[in-house]
């Protein structure tokens, strides 16, 4: 029989499609063979936010999930832009967010939904967190030089548009 | 008596009706009445809800409501959230009963338009409304009775997404007024899956019934099977035809054959290429293709069937080929003293109208029809499309000695047709606020130890004076594949040849009646409603409609799990492998079976009379069981696939 995971993945891809946020996607990643689709691996994207600095292009994300889930949430990482990490305070070098809701020792909860969780990270785009640091360069300029900080941004804003950002 | 009225069930099972009855106006009329009589002479209790309809001041009509059903119910009454699917031949009668009962928050949801036809028995609406929507309509009428309602009308199929579990989610209670399988099928798994209470209702002619569905608690509106048209043997349509149905069937097939879309599953599929020879010509002479046609299907196919000794004995004469000319010749009319009465539709034409009648019809498809031609399908509503049939079938008919029908019962056949009867759906509707009453009642308890009934209303027999027959609820059927043990087995010939599309379109949404299903297998998603026919976009995802389950990795045994996206049921599948699969018994290739969650229960009720012999006979049993179950899924695949545009 099929797991509780992956019957609440079967849900929530439903319930995504039914209803999610513009601009949004989230779907099975496919198979690396070709065969089918990964039911514990999605695709995502989030656009960046009307009016704030990541606004112009839509960011891929993977989520990660094992048989845990929901008990355990899902892993989600961010593509590389040109081979390196999403410029953000709250995004590790891997491209791994660092989010509270995500994370089970803190406000992750089963009840959470992966809309939920692409709307959370897309608010934490325009809002980083001063106080979970993830990345050197991008959490002392958001500290020190907004407006180089901000430049940053958008420099890569548009190379995401103009599709720098390689699928993990 | 209760095995009597549990098999009686499903036989009344409306599947039926149409605007067809305004023709048989007479005849209804007088049964009403009658009927009508006799319902007041047995007093049925609803009749108290009705009788009072006739105030129409909101004060005066919610104080006598009160005083018949108490201040507390009344409290109830109009603080209940309804949904009432449909607004037809039972929903125009339900809406109107409902805000003279008192309730307030309504929402009515109804995909189709008004035609002329409904005005005879939907009484809500009058010849100014043709062509607008019946729930729009039908919300305006029930308001003036009592403007304080708050109805919320809304025009479009409840099978939208938009009507999907969190719009169900919002009532206290859904009331059914629906005609067909698919819609019922759909609100059924919808309340289950919400958790609310719903109101199952139809009629057939004169004959009704309404019940009550919680999940858990009584037997959903699939927990048993509902038996089908019959399915006629290929070969009876194709070589030995023995009644005017049989005939009306090739006729059918014959027509999409020659004027709609390529498809394989026809009966008359091999002879298509045959039929597009004579249609083929850049400018087709239509009497003369109509000609061509009728030469090769009444004369040389009827000579060369002829020939085939080994069909035919005395029992069995053989088939006499019709040639144009000599059908012409013949003018004469079979009538009867009867005839006198009757319209013209209703008697048999000469051989000589079929013949001339089959011509025009072709000539007309390629006249005024000519766009449509490759896009066509039989509707019984569609006069050329009529004539076309009734006049094939009727030659073909002469040409098996059978005797011929009058465009009015070919008509009938065809389309399937059990006149609607008005008095009959007022009846349903009455009783299905009855028992709207005991399920607000039945909050906290189990509907079975409610007041709610499933209650028939039966033509009444002479020997049994009684119209209405009320029943108690069944419990759940626990092999119930919507609401008990979510497994089905499915058989299919072969695992290399079945494309997966095949098995999500002809048995997970034909047979199982799935919405949106997406399937997954060995821990992968394998198809994806979004993407149900091949291409560069499916590829890209992993998918593969157009694999077959055996490049799926799936093997006899294997379990497939459905998740339906639209309904938000879920079933698991056993899929098995059956290379001798009865291609008559299941046309659609696939045979669909519960699967008994206590199949030990079954084994053991035979002990104590030796081992072996207990084994087998539990094992006969269960075997005869599983086939009738079988053979009664395959039967409804192919009422799915025939089912009529119903308009009520």
């Amino acid at each position: 029989m099929a797991s509780f995971a992956s019957k609440r993945l079967a849900q929530e891809r439903a319930a995504f499609k039914k209803d999610h946020p513009f601009g949004f996607y989230a779907k099975y990643a496919p198979n690396e063979d070709g065969k089918g689709q990964n039911v514990f691996k999605w695709n995502c994207g989030i656009p960046g936010r009307a009016k704030g600095p990541w606004e112009g292009a839509t960011y891929a994300l993977t989520m990660e999930f094992t048989e845990d889930y929901p008990s355990k949430p899902p892993k989600c990482k961010f593509a590389h832009v040109h081979g390196k990490p999403l410029f953000h305070p709250n995004v590790y070098p891997s491209g791994t967010v660092c989010l509270s809701i995500l994370n089970e020792d803190e406000d992750w909860k089963p009840a959470i939904t992966i809309r939920q969780i692409l709307l959370g990270i897309q608010d934490l785009l325009d809002n980083p967190n001063a106080a979970s640091p993830a990345q050197e360069e991008p959490y002392r300029l958001f500290s020190t030089d907004k407006n180089e900080y901000l430049r940053r941004v958008k420099k890569q804003v548009s190379e995401v548009a103009l599709g720098a950002q390689n699928s993990t | 008596m209760e095995r009597h009225v549990e098999n009686n069930r499903f036989r009344q099972e409306p599947v039926g009706g149409s605007g067809f009855c305004t023709r048989k106006a007479g005849e209804i009329g007088n049964f009403r009445q009658d009927s009508l009589g006799k319902l007041v002479a047995v007093g049925v209790k609803t009749l108290v809800l009705q009788a009072m309809t006739c105030a129409d001041v909101t004060a005066a009509g919610d104080a006598a409501v009160k005083a018949v059903v108490g201040e507390e119910r009344f409290a109830m009454i109009q603080s209940a959230k309804l949904l009432v699917v449909g607004a037809g031949g039972i929903g125009c009668e339900l809406l109107k009963n409902l805000v003279l009962s008192g309730f307030r928050e309504i929402e009515v949801v109804d995909l189709d338009t008004i035609d002329v036809s409904n005005l005879n028995r939907q009484f809500l609406f009058r010849r100014v409304h043709v062509d607008r929507p019946k729930s729009v309509v039908a919300a305006e009428a029930v308001k003036q009775f009592r403007p304080n309602a708050n109805i919320i009308s809304h025009h479009g199929n409840v099978k939208d997404p938009q009507f999907g579990l969190e719009f169900i989610g919002k009532f206290d209670v859904v009331v059914n007024a629906l005609d067909n399988l698919e819609a019922r099928r759909h609100v059924n798994r919808l309340c289950l899956a919400a958790e609310k209470p719903l109101l199952e209702a139809g009629s057939t002619g004169h004959l009704g019934q309404v019940t009550v569905i919680r999940k858990g608690e009584t037997e959903c509106f699939e927990c048993q099977a509902k038996p089908s048209q019959k399915v006629y043997p290929y070969c009876t349509i194709r070589s030995t035809p023995e009644k005017p149905v049989h005939c009306l069937t090739w006729a059918k097939n014959l027509f999409d054959l020659c004027f709609g879309p390529e498809d394989e599953s026809n009966l008359l599929a091999d002879l298509a290429a045959e039929m597009r020879k004579f249609q083929a010509q850049e400018s087709v002479d239509g009497e003369d293709a109509g000609r061509r046609i009728f030469a090769h299907l009444f004369e040389e196919d009827i000579k060369k069937q002829a020939q085939l000794e080994d069909l035919w004995s005395d029992q069995r004469p053989p088939p006499g080929p019709l040639c144009y000319e000599d059908a012409l010749k013949n003018t004469e009319r079979p009538s009867t003293d009867a005839d006198k009465d009757k319209l013209e539709t209703q008697k048999v034409p000469s051989v000589a109208g079929d013949a001339q009648g089959f011509v025009a019809a072709v000539a007309k498809m390629y006249g005024e029809r000519r766009e449509l031609i490759g896009q066509s399908s039989f509707s019984k509503d569609d006069p050329v499309a009529m004539d076309f049939v009734h006049c094939a079938a009727n030659l073909r008919m002469q040409n098996y000695r059978i005797g011929r029908l009058s465009r009015w019962d070919a008509q009938s056949i065809a389309g399937s047709i059990i006149p609607a009867v008005a008095s009959t759906n007022a009846i349903v509707a009455g009783l299905e606020v009855v028992q709207l009453l005991h399920v607000l009642q039945s909050v906290g308890k189990n509907m079975k130890d409610s007041k709610a009934r499933t209650v028939w209303v039966r033509f009444p027999e002479p020997s049994r004076k009684k119209i209405l027959q009320p029943s108690s609820l069944h419990t759940p059927n626990p092999d119930c594949f919507v609401c008990g043990s979510r497994t089905a087995r499915v058989a299919l010939r072969s695992l290399e040849e079945c494309k997966i599309m095949a098995l999500a379109k002809g048995c997970i949404q034909g047979q199982l009646g799935a919405h949106k299903p997406a399937l997954y297998a060995n821990g992968s998603c394998i198809f994806d409603p979004e993407y149900p026919e091949p291409g560069e976009e499916a590829e890209e995802e992993g998918l593969h409609p157009e694999w077959s389950l055996s490049q799926w990795g799936l093997t006899s045994g294997s379990l497939l799990q459905v998740e339906d996206e639209g309904q938000g049921w879920s079933i698991n599948l056993v899929i098995r492998e059956e290379p001798d699969l009865d291609e008559q018994l299941y046309p659609g290739g696939f045979k669909v079976s519960q699967w008994p969650t206590q199949w030990w229960l079954q084994v053991e009720a035979g002990a104590g009379a030796g081992e072996e012999a207990a084994k087998d006979m539990a094992e006969k049993k269960r075997k005869a069981e599983a086939d009738a179950a079988e053979a009664t899924a395959a039967k409804k695949a192919q009422l799915d696939a025939n089912t009529v545009a119903l308009d009520d």
